[in-house]
């Protein structure tokens, strides 16, 4: 059976017609076909611009994902921000570790501060970035004090957080309060429960 | 004439045709080539008087199926042409001198009755599917399946070694 399934594949390889002629032949006969009506001419030129659409808007899409995710412009108050809270939720999937889910809070805890900063510029929605800020902050000190990672590491960690905490201080100091929300409590780094270190 | 639906029309069916035409024709290139031309250039005369009851592949087999006749008629112009005489030129020393190396797949062939040489040609090295050739040899395509399977297991058993 093998043998004739190679006698005839070869045999079917054998009689492809070659490209020359099949070129050659339709060339012969479209130049017995009546030249192209302006309505095939459209068709063609709609599906060139149906196939450009379907490269380029992704590729538009994906920049402004891009733009959403990285810039801290895109604040509370823009229409991307939506796409950005989605993207950086995918990103908080995608951290399987507390190490990684640490990183990522102080991530997001310096973003919301460069929005927070943005914000100021209008004294739009400040107040409630910076608490998100804070939460951001809390989240990064309760994946700390799971993170079972060296001491050196951990206390980089926890230096960055106080950095960022000074730097929320000053935010918090000029952004007026309101009083009819109840604020988030940012909690200290110095107070971290030093958990136990992995031995193995 | 629509351009776009002949267009589709021959680059569907321009590779099948060919490779019939090419095993039909004792694998002679030059000879394929210009009756494929014909076919087709006939084919195009014809398009807009094509029967629509038929499906456009078993309608270009039909054209390239005369036109092969036609070819043996006019170059075998005193034999009685139907397949059996192809077969007997395909399968005859005068092509096997030239073409020595490449006519295991011709010998094989030609040891098949025509109707299955016919088959497997369509089937296998042309490449049509079940469905078609029903409609062009004027079978059910359940009919040339097993025709077609009965016809490869006689294939299989001449490639099996002889015993003596």
């Amino acid at each position: 059976m093998f043998t004739l399934q190679r006698i005839i594949h070869r045999a079917k390889k054998d009689a492809a017609p070659n490209r020359a002629f099949i070129k050659r032949l339709w060339q012969q006969i479209d130049a017995e076909l009546p030249a192209p009506t302006m309505q095939e001419r459209m068709s063609w030129f709609t599906r060139r611009t149906a196939i450009g659409f379907a490269i380029v808007v992704p590729f538009l899409t994906m920049g402004t994902g891009a733009y959403a995710y990285t810039s801290p412009s895109v604040t509370q108050d823009s229409a991307l921000y939506p796409m950005k809270q989605q993207i950086e939720r995918v990103e908080r999937s995608l951290a399987r570790s507390a190490e990684a889910r640490a990183d990522f809070h102080l991530k997001m805890y310096q973003r919301r501060l460069e929005e927070t900063e943005m914000l100021l510029r209008a004294q739009g929605a400040a107040n409630i970035t910076l608490d998100a800020a804070v939460n951001e902050a809390n989240a990064a000190n309760s994946e700390l004090e799971q993170t079972e990672t060296s001491e050196e590491i951990r206390q980089k960690r926890v230096e960055d957080l106080r950095k960022l905490h000074d730097r929320y201080e000053t935010l918090r100091s000029r952004v007026p309060v309101d009083g009819t929300q109840e604020q988030p409590v940012l909690r200290d780094p110095s107070f971290f429960r030093k958990a136990p270190l992995n031995k193995n | 004439m629509n351009r776009q639906h002949y267009s589709t029309f021959y680059h569907a069916n321009l590779k099948r045709i060919y490779r019939y035409v090419f095993f039909r024709t004792g694998r002679n290139r030059d000879v394929a080539e210009d009756l494929v031309s014909d076919i087709f250039m006939k084919a195009f005369e014809h398009f807009e008087s094509y029967d629509p009851e038929i499906s456009e592949s078993a309608w270009i087999y039909r054209i390239a199926h005369n036109r092969v006749l036609n070819y043996w008629r006019d170059t075998k112009a005193t034999a009685n042409i139907d397949d059996d005489a192809i077969s007997a030129v395909l399968g005859g020393d005068d092509y096997r001198g030239k073409y020595a190396d490449k006519l295991d797949i011709e010998r094989l062939l030609a040891k098949l009755s025509p109707e299955e040489r016919q088959l497997v040609t369509l089937k296998y090295l042309a490449g049509y599917q079940y469905s078609t050739m029903g409609e062009v040899l004027g079978r059910s395509a359940d009919a040339v399946k097993v025709a077609t399977h009965r016809a490869m297991q006689k294939l299989k058993a001449l490639c099996l070694p002889s015993k003596e």
